[in-house]
């Protein structure tokens, strides 16, 4: 499980690189994440909104409310031109960081 | 033993949602795609074998208390929490004060009227009182009769069409300035009492002010606010 800050931190590229793949509603995002990080990334499902208007706001993502096809309305996002400009920049920095770490420490054993 | 009634999940959303709608964090829209997500996530569930009485515990658990919710919507939504309750305290101090001008002007009015048509210089005052108390204490009864449906009604027009309104009370207000202007003109023109120029002349600059200052910072918090809720 990771830690809160690092929940915090890492739900913008996330999203970003979710819809990356092309869009999707806020249920489909938290479970996709579960699933490619086994369950260790969960949020409190309902946090993620407010950031995702918040991305949004700065014309990251838009929105729009589809029919889904169990009768009910869905509310789409999809990546704005902006917001894959912000994925390449996190991209960048989450790569640095990782690179800087893994030279750091010694190679994990690969059998416990 | 008797069996529990069938859960309802449209009738237990109905609860949740009034539940939160409570708080000014959240938008209709926000409420929307909040309610979208617990039937997705019930129906996720259920499919794993869970009553839909369970689905329903387990998504709300999963979603966070309305209570954790609320603070982080309101982060977002902040600015515009903070806007509505200016926008309507500026759109009341503007109604109350506009009121009370017509009120008085119409007090005025019917003196002047007293004093033309009568040529009565006695009472001219006790007819401005009288006046004003009775369209006063007319339109609070009228006010308070119908203050649900009529409130309710002007909210839902005002959010409808807020460039319409704010135009609507700088208009308003515009009328009001000149009818106040000319009301006092004829109370220096018409009545015995006699007026310091002076007074009139500052009381007609402070109210210029007021009346085209405050329909302005009206349009602008609403159109701003328009602004907001379209953005987030």
């Amino acid at each position: 499980m990771l830690t809160k800050e690092l929940v915090a931190a890492s739900t913008v590229p996330l999203v970003l690189s979710v819809l990356a793949g092309g869009e999707s509603y806020g249920y489909a995002l938290i479970q996709q994440v579960r699933e490619l990080s086994a369950g260790e990334i969960t949020w409190t499902e309902g946090m993620l909104y407010p950031v995702l208007h918040r991305m949004e706001a700065d014309d990251l993502l838009e929105s729009e409310w589809k029919p889904a096809p169990t009768g009910h309305r869905r509310k789409y996002y999809r990546l704005l031109k902006k917001g894959r400009q912000a994925l390449q920049t996190e991209q960048q920095q989450w790569l640095t960081v990782h690179r800087t770490l893994t030279k750091l420490w010694p190679p994990l054993p690969h059998s416990i | 033993m008797a069996t529990p009634p069938a859960f309802d999940l449209n009738a237990a959303l109905r609860d949740w949602r009034a539940g939160l709608a409570a708080s000014p964090a959240f938008k209709p829209d926000d409420l929307d795609q909040l309610e979208a997500h617990l039937r997705d996530s019930v129906a996720t569930l259920q499919a794993t074998g869970l009553s839909t009485n369970e689905a329903f515990v387990v998504a709300q658990l999963r979603l966070g208390t309305p209570a954790a919710l609320g603070g982080e919507f309101a982060k977002q939504n902040f600015a515009n929490i903070w806007l509505q309750r200016l926008t309507w305290l500026v759109a009341g101090y503007m109604g109350i004060n506009l009121f009370t001008r017509l009120v008085s002007s119409l007090g005025t009015l019917a003196a002047v009227a007293l004093h033309q048509f009568s040529g009565a210089n006695r009472h001219l005052a006790t007819c401005d009182l009288l006046v004003q108390l009775a369209v006063l204490v007319g339109s609070l009864v009228f006010c308070f009769r119908k203050r649900q449906r009529l409130f309710d009604r002007f909210a839902v027009r005002v959010h409808a069409r807020p460039r319409l309104w704010s135009f609507l009370c700088f208009a308003l207000m515009t009328l009001a300035f000149v009818a106040n202007v000319f009301s006092q003109i004829l109370t220096m023109r018409f009545l015995p009492v006699s007026l310091s120029v002076e007074v009139v002349r500052w009381n007609t600059i402070l109210f210029g002010i007021e009346y085209l200052g405050s329909p302005l910072l009206l349009a602008w918090l609403v159109t701003r606010r328009s602004r907001i809720s379209v953005a987030s």
